[in-house]
């Protein structure tokens, strides 16, 4: 049993992005302090569950990365997966998904273990607003699920828990497939043993090259700040003790609430 | 390319989408054809035992309805849905129009896996879920967030068909004249993928969903457990209103990732929305309607929150919520 797990990691958003945004400018800021995004994460427990309860899961992991020195390849060599990789992310088109799902499923056909489960978060990085998961399984005529919490294999099946709106459901897919996982308190990615941590500085990963051929059907024309979007009002702050202050609030709540 | 492509906008509405939300995107839809000179097609799908229940509304331009079902669509899953709306486009009543050049979809997770799968199919370009889109010349230009919110990208492409969701913020004025759409029935048959096994897990959340709410009672890491959200379930039970939360509140297991607002969840546009131990980060902001008045609840007074709220109160939620539930369970009487 193969699993894949695609990782792309996000730019730390505790710290600023740069004044003069740029593309390189933010690939500069992603460069500079990287992590997993919580759908990173989520997808690679995940894995190492499955694997927890079978020792026949291979597990591969496919991170977008810079060099074969970005510190996103060692944050998750660390966690042990059977494998490593990692992806020239240098000029791919991350803002669009069709064609980051073309590269993707082009790796993916690199690699020595054809997966019969790939597990992604559900937005592939920092640009991915949710329609690359779903395209990348298009790409590989696999069966698709998206909002996953927890999966389980079952024969030539997999089981997840998902979010349908306002509704859990479980669901059997048929495999192959790619579930794209969300954030789940259940699911919180494990620590690295530190000799784990240790051991991964010595090693140097393989890093595969993209498909050169593909070309963006969407052009990035310009990035910028996201304007704070203007309010109509200044806000009113509200003095007094508490019991003024939840008076205040109160009227202007139910005032609201009475009105529905 | 067929320059008379550039000429038609279709709307995409799907049958888990409320009232409002139709009627906002279908208004924004129609502002994008206003600008661009763009006729709109509204392609509204229906289950086989869905009836045609709702009003048509008036739009500032003409438009054609067409009322679509299935009698095949039985789960509305995404997959189904962009198999109806593939075939709808790619009907004979719809063949001797030019294609849409852009195609909307609402925001979300289900639309934005509609969106990529029509483009797949279509060979077209997924802009994903976008603030604005418009044309310019032969290209097709969209504004979307990246980076948690953080940033605005500007995309362009010249493929002949973009599909989009589109993430509306200005409700319809009510009472506004307006032109009553077309109505035309589509029955389809063709070929439909199985459904998938789905069984749904009991939960009993009594809540409202955050979409669509007229109050949100939300909380941020500075709830610091579940404790502080148990004390916004109960305002929020008072209320009649919907419980939120950021993501990392969610990550921390206190409300449900289906609750989550920002940028990576819901967007959301009450007229009040209850923002209590949040920060006011972009990410989160980002899923907050510009017309919704924040009404903000933090100890720090330099919270950013406070930049973009319309009321607020610089205090211990442990102290100011519990005091505000029993003021609230008096109910409006006591102020009488």
């Amino acid at each position: 049993m193969n699993i894949l797990v695609l990782i792309c990691g996000i730019a730390d958003p505790k710290y600023p992005l740069p004044r003069d945004i740029s593309v390189s400018a933010l690939e500069g800021a992603r460069a500079a302090h990287v992590l997993l995004s919580p759908f990173d994460e989520a997808a690679l427990e995940i894995a190492l569950k499955l694997r927890d309860t079978n020792p026949a899961v291979h597990i591969t992991a496919l991170v977008l990365a810079r060099s074969a020195m970005d510190p996103l390849l060692r944050t998750v060599g660390s966690l042990r997966p059977d494998v490593t990789r990692g992806l020239d992310s240098n000029g791919l088109p991350a803002w669009d998904g069709l064609g980051m799902a073309r590269v993707l499923a082009d790796a993916v056909s690199q690699l020595e273990h054809a997966p019969d489960l790939l597990l992604l978060g559900r937005e592939l990085g920092d640009y991915d607003d949710g329609t690359a998961p779903v395209a990348v399984a298009q790409a590989l005529r696999m069966n698709y699920s998206k909002l996953i919490f927890s999966a389980t294999l079952e024969g030539a099946c997999v089981h997840g828990v998902r979010q349908n709106a306002a509704q859990q459901e479980s669901i059997r897919l048929a495999l192959p497939a790619v579930l794209s996982v969300t954030n789940d308190a259940r699911n919180k990615l494990r620590h690295p043993l530190l000799k784990n941590v240790m051991e991964v500085k010595k090693i140097a990963f393989k890093v595969l090259n993209c498909l050169q051929t593909t070309s963006a059907c969407v052009q990035l024309a310009n990035v910028g700040a996201a304007v704070e979007r203007p309010r109509s009002t200044v806000c009113q702050m509200v003095s007094g003790d508490t019991d003024a202050q939840v008076e205040m609030l109160a009227a202007l709540l139910l005032e609201k609430a009475s009105a529905q | 390319m067929n320059t008379n492509a550039k000429r038609r906008v279709a709307v995409v509405l799907l049958p888990t989408q409320d009232t409002n939300e139709r009627h906002t995107l279908l208004h924004a839809a129609a502002a994008v054809c206003l600008s661009h000179s763009c006729e709109l097609d509204i392609i509204s799908l229906r289950a086989a035992t869905q009836s045609l229940a709702e009003q048509l509304p008036d739009l500032p331009i003409p438009s054609s309805w067409w009322d679509v079902r299935h009698e095949g669509l039985t789960e509305l899953s995404a997959q189904g849905l962009a198999e109806v709306a593939a075939q709808a486009l790619t009907s004979d009543a719809m063949a001797h129009k030019p294609p849409p050049r852009i195609v909307l979809l609402p925001p979300g997770p289900e639309g934005l896996e509609v969106v990529a799968r029509l483009a797949w199919k279509f060979g077209g370009a997924a802009l994903g879920q976008c603030n604005a889109l418009g044309v310019d010349g032969a290209e097709v230009v969209a504004w979307r967030a990246a980076f948690g919110g953080r940033a605005i990208l500007t995309l362009r492409t010249g493929q002949v068909q973009c599909f989009a969701t589109l993430r509306a913020e200005n409700q319809p004025t009510k009472g506004a004249s307006g032109i009553t759409p077309n109505l035309q029935t589509l029955v389809l048959t063709g070929a439909l993928s199985l459904p998938s096994d789905v069984t749904p897990i009991a939960q009993s959340d009594p809540l409202p969903a955050v979409e669509g709410a007229a109050i949100v009672v939300s909380g941020g890491r500075g709830m610091q457990g579940d404790e502080g959200f148990g004390l916004l379930r109960e305002i929020a039970e008072c209320l009649g209103a919907a419980l939120g939360g950021s993501l990392p509140t969610v990550d921390a297991g206190w409300v449900s990732v289906a609750r989550q607002i920002g940028q990576s969840g819901k967007f959301v546009s009450p007229r009040i929305y209850l923002a209590v131990g949040l920060s006011g980060t972009p990410q989160h902001l980002a899923g907050i309607s510009g017309t919704t008045r924040i009404v903000a609840i933090n100890k720090d007074p330099d919270a950013a929150i406070f930049k973009v709220a319309a009321a607020g109160v610089v205090g211990d939620w442990r102290v100011v919520l519990p005091a505000l539930l029993n003021r609230l369970r008096l109910g409006a009487t006591a102020s009488v």
